[in-house]
């Protein structure tokens, strides 16, 4: 009736007084695990299936490096103390059950838990069970599943975003994310269908399927950390719809699940005993008050190699099926434990662990293999940069310490050509790595002159950067974006944004200096050949003092005066089949501008400060970009060249007499009001305004100029504008229009009135005069309101003299 | 919008350089706060080139959005679980909405140069009808920026009117702000206005507007626009001539320069002491607007609170008010910082959700990324954080967001109170002076360890109050995720 089965003992005195009150509460254990004899047939009848922790295929690893991280991520650490771990690499401890029940498959669980090697073949997880005969183990991995199901929810995780899968559609992005972004950098790539394609030393993830209820996986995606705060599998910042994608395509057609089995009480208790005596809780920390107490284990010091986790004959210690190298590895590496490391060899380590060298390299043979390199992509334009990760040679010496860690712990980056993220791996790693990389990698001191006190060589030093980083300079901005903008069609890293708060100064100097130094392949040309300029002329031709002048001036950061040769590209609007309005300060008209561009070519602005249409041009529409970028100072620019204008002021008055004079004072002190626009269903507007108690509905709409059209090649535009008024009015009076000022204004009788040097108006006949005012002359229509209503028509023309 | 040395930056062929402006980390706890409030991409078609100026949401739970280039999109699917929204253009061809409000099938927008009522008549989905309801102020440089408030329940919209070139009176109404009627009446309400944000009410319907730093503000500000008042800067005065003015009643006395706030307010009755100052690179560098959280608790421990966006520093921050003596006074926390780009605008989702946008171009902006549309949400984690400051009359109540720990909480000690006020002046900004140090006397935690009630000696009337609560914990353990709050000390209650 004695059962090894619960606690794992080595017949040492101490575990027995736990495995005794284990056996007190027998009888359930008993009655649920239905235990007996059996000896026979306990290890698993398959091949070995060895962990895999892809970051040892580094070649710089020695075998005592390759043992060193094979005891932090087994594990071992978690259960034999140490007396030299701070020499160690902080031990991966497996995720955090609690919430469990919510998270994964209970069938899985189940699965994982009597054989982990076959269900998620490379996992780091040993098997635990596999001292039992297979009925044993079954009913032992049934009791530690309802107990891991039992355990409460995390208190602060957080809400699954949403809990449906995405469409086809969804599931293609997914697999473009898989490849784009990073995750097929440590496992295998997979098909469009979902299947992994065989990849070695890939990190494979088993039947996802089987294992995660889609709003889990989701979740899990978008904050692994909470889950697995060791931190092995980074934080790839989804956006929560990229995690849907992703989820969607990892779990493409998942096949039904059966239901959860109901938690039994019973099974719980047993499960929570196993948890303990198989000493699960090492690596698995779970707050649990009913939990008894784990087993002390032997410190590293006093193991016994060869034996135990470390022999090759199964037996009550965890199976992590090792192969004979990692066996070796971890000897040596117990075998040398007290011995010093160097920070170059421990940084080597680090890398190891959270397999960094999967994406990028440090050192001759390392970095993704060639397989694996056609996987990165980005932008082609940049070469072999623009697509993979940046090598992390002499990075200790490139970078300031705060943003290194930054870039470790939260995943920061600046080059948004490449499409693999830099990923998350917490604020403990970083604190940890980034020390570790600013020690090992040192740069032969460069001082940098500081900026002088003085303004005036202040400006001397920030004109010179100005200089060389312009197109009369370096020309840096032809490839490189600058404070946000780029001019070429390569956009290589920031200037500005990513210099001074990220740059060391030493290396910014060795860098210019010697750019193939530190990036072999890098398209960025050397400008300092044998340290000499290749600009002489600038500021006396001194190498050391022109790298300065640019240090400073692109620290001054985003407000900094961009260099010449930063076009602001212009934003033409284009018209189409609808009119096209932009109110904006437009050249020539000002601020309340209304710009309408209309089909055929032909456009206007309206005034609505002096409700007057001012200007009317043929061509192009507008140039917004004066108004649409930077603080939008500028004033839109006309881009039809057949401009025509009308002449500032109110445009309508109620005169005295028909001879007086047209008044100076503003539409708002004559008591006119601005009411607005309609549009129709091209989009063209009817303004709407008045003027005394006269409402006018002024339209604008552009024709066919069929005569103009015969004549093309003369001059004439193929469009024009008609101007349709309509009057109403509670009272009949007579509102003068004034229809043009110019300084050349001929009446060619029969309605047609020339304006200026080409535009011509056609007016009702009889209705208006010509008359001298000032310099100037005024063409005014007379528009009598009668029964509270009238309309005028003008047609507006463009026709050039000819030559 | 609040950045020394703006309008040469980028007016053409300017050869001077301005002095560089270090953005910089704001807090540097952008890494902490993601655990709670969640950043999302709202994606926007990129051609679209959004900058967005104001937003509201429609009965129908679209999302509209106001630009920076004139158009209202009406955003279908922006507060989804997962947002895939698709873009529908309203309307186009605006001079920058900068404030945005619908009621009753209309649109209440406010550009640059005019409040408008923007409506669809033939039901197309596309504006078709533009009415203008208010065109009274002048404009005489680009530089002259209009904000307009939500709609409010009796259709009117509140404008503020920042000087020409934030520092000039060159056009009428340059500095005022009025209160436009549904009926195309124009109210004025108050003078005095510098470079002005975001106008709203907070939580009790009392209207707000945000200042910026500069001649006679020494910091980012919130200030209470009560019906008649001046709001500290005297440049604008020339508006009280105009006849539309009158209702406003004489000029106020000039204030001096080199005084202080609270002893010009004592002089010049119109001046209203500013409700909650926002002290300068700590607490944000261009305030730009806010919303009342109206979600009730969909996004997270805040409800009732105010929630403004900063330009500079992409960040949003928090801000509570109470009315203490007649006067409006209150304090502001962090919230969280590591938005995309420079934030014009903030409104609450149907979802519970804080939608941001903004742009990144014409001042230096800490967010780099064009045309994005971000929401913030709730990850349903509640962080250990400050709740609120609320003034008693020997001291203050510190609400948590979570049970304190007890012991920490009745240690006096670990509430480090400081003092200042700031020069009340013609010139730009101020440095924080006349410190003092209140003592905390005792800290008594609540049975429930939701709050604390802080006995001070040497409360400072007219002072901002700055606490830092850095050594207090959770009774969970966790830390305290924002450990400052700053309390303009208005009124000390009797």
């Amino acid at each position: 009736m004695r059962r090894r089965v619960l606690a794992w003992s080595r017949g040492r005195s101490g575990s027995s007084a736990r495995l005794g009150r284990c056996i007190a509460q027998g009888v359930v254990l008993l009655a649920i695990l239905g235990l007996t004899n059996g000896c026979s047939e306990r290890a698993p009848q398959r091949p070995p299936v060895p962990p895999n922790v892809p970051g040892l295929r580094d070649p710089a690893l020695s075998s005592r490096d390759r043992g060193e991280v094979l005891l932090a991520e087994l594990g071992c650490l978690a259960c034999h103390a140490d007396d030299a771990a701070s020499e160690r690499l902080d031990v991966r401890r497996g995720p955090d059950l609690r919430g469990l029940a919510t998270r994964l498959h209970p069938g899985h669980v189940q699965a994982f838990l009597a054989d982990p090697h076959a269900v998620e073949p490379g996992t780091t997880m040993p098997g635990m069970l596999l001292d039992l005969d297979p009925a044993e183990r079954a009913t032992a991995a049934a009791a530690l599943t309802h107990y891991l199901r039992s355990l409460p929810a995390l208190a602060d995780a957080a809400p699954t975003v949403v809990a449906t899968a995405g469409d086809a559609e969804a599931r293609r992005r997914g697999h473009e994310l898989f490849h784009d972004i990073g995750c097929a950098a440590c496992h295998a790539p997979r098909t469009a269908a979902g299947a992994e394609q065989p990849f070695a030393d890939a990190q494979p993830l088993g039947d996802l399927r089987a294992k995660y209820p889609f709003g889990a996986l989701q979740a899990f995606l978008l904050a692994p950390h909470t889950v697995r705060p060791a931190g092995r599998m980074p934080d790839l910042h989804l956006l929560p719809a990229e995690a849907n994608d992703l989820a969607t395509f990892l779990l493409a057609e998942a096949a039904p699940v059966p239901p959860a089995p109901a938690i039994e009480p019973a099974q719980v208790a047993a499960g929570r005993h196993l948890f303990a005596a198989r000493g699960c809780v090492h690596c698995h920390e779970l707050a649990d008050a009913e939990r008894p107490p784990a087993k002390v284990m032997p410190s590293l010091a006093k193991l016994d190699m060869g034996r135990g986790c470390l022999g090759t004959a199964p037996g009550a210690w965890p199976a992590y099926e090792l192969t004979d190298a990692q066996r070796q590895d971890l000897t040596t590496a117990l075998q040398q434990r007290t011995e010093p490391s160097s920070d170059e060899q421990r940084l080597r380590r680090h890398l190891a662990s959270r397999h960094c060298l999967a994406c990028h390299g440090r050192g001759e043979g390392s970095g993704p293999g060639r397989a694996r390199s056609d996987l990165f992509r980005g932008d082609p334009n940049l070469g072999e940069e623009g697509r993979l990760p940046p090598p992390l040679d002499g990075i200790g010496a490139k970078l300031q310490p705060a943003w290194l860690e930054d870039v470790i712990a939260g995943g920061t980056s600046l080059r948004p050509y490449l499409r693999t993220r830099m990923p998350a791996f917490g604020d403990t790693f970083a604190q940890t790595l980034a020390p570790l990389l600013a020690r090992v990698d040192v740069l032969p001191p460069l001082p940098l002159t500081p900026l002088p006190e003085d303004d005036q060589q202040r400006r001397v030093v920030h004109d010179l950067g100005r200089e060389l980083v312009g197109d009369k300079g370096m020309n840096c901005i032809t490839c490189h974006a600058f404070a946000g903008e780029h001019v070429g069609t390569m956009v290589a890293l920031d200037l500005v944004d990513t210099t001074a708060q990220r740059l060391r100064p030493d290396w910014f100097q060795h860098f210019l200096r010697e750019p193939f130094r530190f990036r072999p392949g890098t398209l960025m040309p050397q400008f300092f050949v044998g340290g000499v300029s290749a600009r002489p002329t600038l500021g006396g031709g001194d190498t050391q003092r022109q790298i300065e002048a640019m240090w400073h001036y692109l620290a001054e950061g985003r407000n900094v005066h961009k260099p010449d040769g930063m076009r602001r590209p212009p934003i033409p609007l284009v018209v189409g089949e609808e009119a096209v309005l932009l109110r904006r300060s437009v050249q020539h008209t000002g601020k309340r501008a209304i710009g309408v561009g209309y089909p055929r070519g032909v456009n206007l602005t309206f005034d609505a400060e002096s409700l007057a249409l001012d200007q009317i041009w043929w061509g192009g529409f507008l140039d917004a970009a004066p108004v649409w970028t930077g603080q939008g100072s500028g004033q839109a620019r006309l881009l039809g060249a057949q401009r025509a204008m009308l002449g500032k002021g109110p445009a309508f008055a109620e005169l005295p007499t028909p001879t007086s004079a047209w008044p100076t004072t503003s539409r708002r002190e004559l008591g006119q009001a601005w009411l607005g626009y309609d549009l129709d269903a091209q989009q063209r507007p009817t303004f709407r305004y008045r003027v005394a108690d006269v409402t006018i509905d002024d339209t604008p709409r552009e024709l066919p100029d069929v005569a103009a059209a015969a004549a093309a090649g003369e001059g004439g535009a193929r469009a024009l504008l008609r101007r349709t008024l309509v009057f109403t009015s509670p009272t009949d009076k007579t509102l003068h229009f004034r229809a043009a000022r110019e300084a050349r204004i001929d009446d060619r009788g029969e309605g047609l009135v020339l304006v200026g040097p080409a535009l011509q108006l056609q007016l009702p006949k009889g209705r208006y005069t010509v008359r001298d005012a000032g310099d100037q002359k005024e063409l005014l229509v007379a528009v009598p309101i009668v029964d509270g209503r009238a309309e005028l028509v003008v047609d507006y023309r463009y026709r050039e003299a000819p030559k | 919008m609040n950045v020394r040395c703006p309008e040469a930056l980028f007016a053409v062929a300017v050869a001077a350089a301005c002095p560089a402006q270090e953005l910089g980390n704001a807090w540097g706890t952008a890494r902490a706060e993601a655990a709670f409030y969640r950043i999302v991409d709202v994606p926007i078609p990129r051609e679209l080139a959004l900058e967005a100026g104001s937003f509201c949401t429609l009965p129908d739970g679209r999302l509209a959005i106001g630009t920076r280039r004139g158009e209202i999109l009406l955003v279908s699917g922006a507060f989804a679980p997962v947002p895939q929204p698709t873009v529908h253009t309203f309307a186009r061809g605006l001079d920058e909405v900068l404030g945005l409000g619908y009621r009753d099938g209309a649109f209440y927008v406010t550009q640059q140069t005019e409040v408008t009522r923007i409506s669809d008549r033939d039901g197309d989905g596309r504006a078709d009808r533009f009415e203008n309801l208010s065109d009274v102020w002048g404009f005489a440089n680009y530089h002259e920026f209009a904000w307009g408030s939500p709609v409010a329940p009796d259709g009117s919209v509140h404008v503020v009117l920042g000087l020409s070139e934030s520092y000039h009176y060159r056009a009428d109404f340059r500095g005022f702000a009025f209160q436009v009627t549904a009926d195309g009446r124009s109210i004025p309400v108050a003078s005095g206005i510098r470079s002005a944000g975001g106008v709203a009410a907070n939580e009790q319907g009392a209207m707000f507007y945000v200042e910026s730093q500069g001649p006679w503000n020494g910091s980012c500000s919130l200030k209470h626009l009560r019906p008649g008042s001046f709001q500290g800067h005297p440049i604008c005065f020339p508006g009280y001539d105009l006849p539309l003015a009158a209702s406003l009643g004489p000029r106020p006395l000039a204030p001096r320069s080199d005084s202080r706030l609270p002893i010009e307010a004592a002089r010049v009755e119109q001046l209203v002491p500013y409700a909650v100052v926002f002290p300068y690179r700590k607490m944000g560098q261009s305030i730009t607007t806010f919303r009342v959280d109206t979600t009730a608790g969909r996004f997270g421990p805040f409800a009732g609170q105010l929630f403004l966006g900063d330009y500079s520093l992409s960040l949003v921050m928090r801000a509570t008010t109470e009315l203490v003596d007649g006067v409006w006074q209150g304090a502001c926390y962090q919230f969280r910082e590591g938005l995309g780009n420079g934030i014009l605008a903030v409104e609450f989702g149907p979802g519970g959700h804080l939608i941001t946008g903004g742009t990144n171009r014409g001042w230096p902006v800490r967010g780099n990324r064009q045309y994005v549309l971000e929401r913030l949400e709730w990850t349903g984690r509640t962080p250990f954080d400050i709740e609120r400051l609320t003034i008693r009359p020997d001291g203050f109540v510190v609400a948590f967001t979570k049970p304190v720990d007890p012991v920490l909480a009745a240690v006096p000690g670990n509430y480090r109170l400081s003092t200042f006020t700031h020069i009340y002046h013609e010139h730009y900004g101020s440095p924080e002076v006349d410190q003092t140090t209140p003592r905390v006397l005792r800290a008594e935690p609540a049975a429930d360890g939701r709050s604390v009630r802080l006995v001070v000696e040497g409360m400072v009337q007219g002072h901002v109050h700055a606490f830092d609560l850095a050594g207090l914990r959770a009774q969970d353990g966790s830390d305290l995720l924002h450990g400052k709050a700053y309390y303009t000390v208005n009124r000390i209650p009797r």
